[in-house]
């Protein structure tokens, strides 16, 4: 999952950005309003976080023109003005969801994973197809009832295969969603990740669509 | 309820013009009936005056019997005529019943008849007796009928008059109530203004000076909403950051880890900690708002010293250039550790927004008497259109890149008040930064015995 954090307070900013990328996001961390809108024209992301007092272009705003623009990605403002005007406001005007400065990061990740579960049309909080089960929220992967240990990238390869069983995801869109700009990704990372997976929740889940990418085959029920 | 009866402008214009109107048409009827029952009197007794001359000349004896006219069936004729001789012989009598008193003087008499009294007209003529009767009552009362016939007018016109003070006086009080139900039908919390249109000019004023103080008040209002909104933020900001550092601490599971947890930990206290003592400053500055209060003279150029020293090395670590380039030896009247906190607050500014290797002019100048403090550096300024709210407790430009509590300005700010001096916050001339200064009522030395005690606490 790939997140944009935009936050212009130091303290905070560097804090979620490395508490995130602790939980397996793959997060970019932008200062101000005008950035974050020139880098989301470009770049997709599966989550805004987004602070309402920025820089240049107040969050509002960055708010509006994204949807404006059509762009549905799941918005979380968290900010420490708390009138409820101004979260009425910010709701009305395309966010998602809402927290209040000091926040409990537990509550973040909470929200985060909810946003991101309804967004691919879920409701259900645990993944779960043909015998394989991951919870987002403990990080927990089971095979056939049987507890599997895996790293974080392979786990987040998972979570987004699994999310929409049937859809192929090409490699280039696994790297994009699995890679900040500050993580250096060499060519065949997504090859070698799969590789492993597959070892250990068996072979034939994950389908090869050759020239395509990679998919949770829907006849493997 | 008398009370708001007499309280209300309309009722009581209501009243009094109803009360004038009626008590006038009272006098006015009752005039008018008085004169017109005079009048028709007159018209009677001319009347009957005619009608004994026209009986003149004479009547014929012969033709009839003496009686013979009389007509005893009809008893309601009004007026009886009687005619007779001086040696009281009857030649002509209109009414059986009534036999007219002998009078031997022409004029008007009264007698009674009849159970009732009649007005009698005797005209001499010759020797003719020519007498006209009347029926008092009946005269009366056909000129009271007359008399009320006169008022008719009066009554209607009243009438007329009074819907007329009604319809004036409500209308001319419109707007006021208007402006009454604007008032008491908007919602409570709302601070809009009242229209003035079509106002009257006795009531315009009062309008006008209600909606200067709603617009103070919204305006009171906006600050404090503002205040609040940047309050939360900025004391917000610092505790969401230790909170997500200790977080971090507690997450972190290598020895590298935990290192640069520790160390943001310890920069966020830092911040909180630089929070609260500029809160708690400004707290006691404000708190001393007294301004006479141990008040002492001081030599501000040595406080500027001070000042100067303590934000040097500050100013060092990222090769600011600093200089104290004029001083002028002057005296302000004042708190010292106050103006030091000012001071200090100004320059620390100044040294946070200016980049590496830049440079900060301090100036200290007097000039007749006003002492003026002047700072020029070469940092981002502050925009003219915020130059004023940037002095507000935890206001903060908007895309304001460095960290601070956001009260700096407004403990200057408060300080300044304090000792009556005024800021101005321009752009640098010089340095094309921030220009702050504050001026100062110099304090004039008088060299005098009687000062001496002011040079003593200097020298202290």
């Amino acid at each position: 999952m790939r997140l944009l954090l935009v936050e212009d307070d130091t303290m905070i900013g560097e804090s979620v950005l490395d508490l995130l990328r602790d939980e397996g996001y793959a997060v970019d961390w932008v200062k101000d309003g005008d950035i974050a809108l020139s880098v989301l024209e470009s770049q997709q992301y599966d989550l805004i976080l987004l602070d309402l007092g920025l820089p240049k272009c107040d969050g509002l705003t960055v708010l509006k023109i994204l949807r404006d623009r059509k762009n549905r990605t799941p918005v979380l403002v968290a900010t420490a003005r708390d009138a409820i005007a101004q979260r009425i406001e910010g709701l009305d005007r395309g966010a998602d969801d809402y927290v209040v400065k000091p926040y409990d990061l537990g509550e973040l990740l909470a929200r985060i994973r909810s946003l991101v579960r309804r967004s691919v049309g879920r409701a259900e909080p645990i993944y779960e197809y043909a015998g394989v089960s991951i919870d987002p929220a403990t990080h927990e992967l089971k095979v056939d009832g049987q507890p599997v240990v895996v790293s974080a990238r392979e786990w987040a390869i998972l979570e987004l295969l699994l999310a929409r069983p049937g859809i192929v995801l090409s490699r280039k869109q696994l790297e994009e969603r699995l890679y900040s700009w500050k993580d250096g990704v060499s060519s065949n990372a997504i090859e070698v990740h799969i590789h492993t997976l597959r070892k250990k929740i068996g072979a034939e889940l994950i389908q090869n669509v050759r020239g395509v990418g990679y998919m949770i085959s829907k006849g493997s029920s | 309820m008398k009370r708001k009866v007499t309280n209300s402008l309309r009722a009581r214009l209501l009243l009094l013009l109803f009360s004038a109107v009626v008590i006038t048409a009272c006098i006015q009827s009752f005039i008018a009936y008085r004169t017109s029952l005079d009048e028709t009197n007159e018209i009677f007794d001319y009347q009957m005056q005619q009608m004994a001359l026209s009986l003149r000349p004479g009547l014929n004896f012969d033709g009839y019997g003496s009686n013979g006219f009389r007509q005893d069936e009809d008893e309601s004729f009004e007026f009886v005529v009687q005619i007779s001789t001086s040696d009281r012989k009857i030649l002509f009598q209109s009414s059986s019943s009534t036999t007219l008193p002998h009078r031997e003087v022409t004029g008007f008499t009264l007698f009674d008849a009849r159970g009732t009294t009649y007005k009698l007209y005797t005209l001499l003529h010759g020797n003719q007796l020519i007498q006209i009767a009347q029926d008092r009552a009946a005269r009366r009362s056909l000129a009271r009928n007359l008399a009320i016939r006169t008022t008719i007018p009066i009554t209607v016109m009243v009438a007329l008059l009074l819907f007329m003070v009604w319809w004036v006086v409500t209308s001319s009080l419109a707007p006021v109530y208007r402006v009454q139900r604007q008032i008491s039908t908007r919602e409570a919390d709302s601070l809009d203004e009242v229209d003035t249109i079509g106002l009257p000019n006795e009531v315009r004023p009062l309008v006008e000076e209600l909606n200067l103080l709603l617009r103070r008040m919204r305006q009171a209002f906006d600050a404090q909403k503002n205040f609040v909104a940047d309050a939360a933020h900025e004391l917000r900001s610092p505790l969401s950051a230790l909170k997500l550092q200790v977080e971090q601490l507690r997450r972190s599971n290598t020895e590298k880890d935990r290192e640069v947890a520790v160390h943001r930990l310890g920069t966020g206290i830092d911040r909180a900690t630089r929070l609260v003592e500029q809160l708690l400053v400004l707290a006691r500055q404000q708190a001393n708002a007294d301004p006479n209060s141990l008040a002492k003279p001081i030599e501000i150029n040595s406080l500027c010293l001070v000042a100067f020293n303590d934000v040097y090395p500050l100013a060092q670590q990222k090769h600011i250039d600093m200089g104290l380039i004029q001083t002028d030896e002057c005296f302000v009247m004042g708190h010292e550790e106050a103006i030091r906190i000012m001071l200090r607050n100004i320059l620390d500014n100044s040294v946070k927004y200016s980049p590496e290797y830049s440079k900060i002019d301090f100036k200290v100048i007097q000039k007749g008497r006003s002492v003026c403090i002047h700072i020029d550096d070469s940092g981002p300024g502050i925009p003219e259109s915020d130059s004023e709210r940037v002095m507000d407790r935890f206001y903060r430009i908007p895309g304001n890149p460095v960290s601070g509590s956001g009260l700096g300005l407004s403990i200057v700010k408060t300080i300044a008040d304090l000792h009556s001096a005024t800021i101005k916050i321009l752009k640098s001339d010089t340095l094309g930064g921030l220009a702050v200064s504050v001026t100062f009522q110099a304090y004039r030395l008088i060299t005098t015995p009687l000062n001496r005690h002011d040079k003593q606490g200097i020298n202290k």
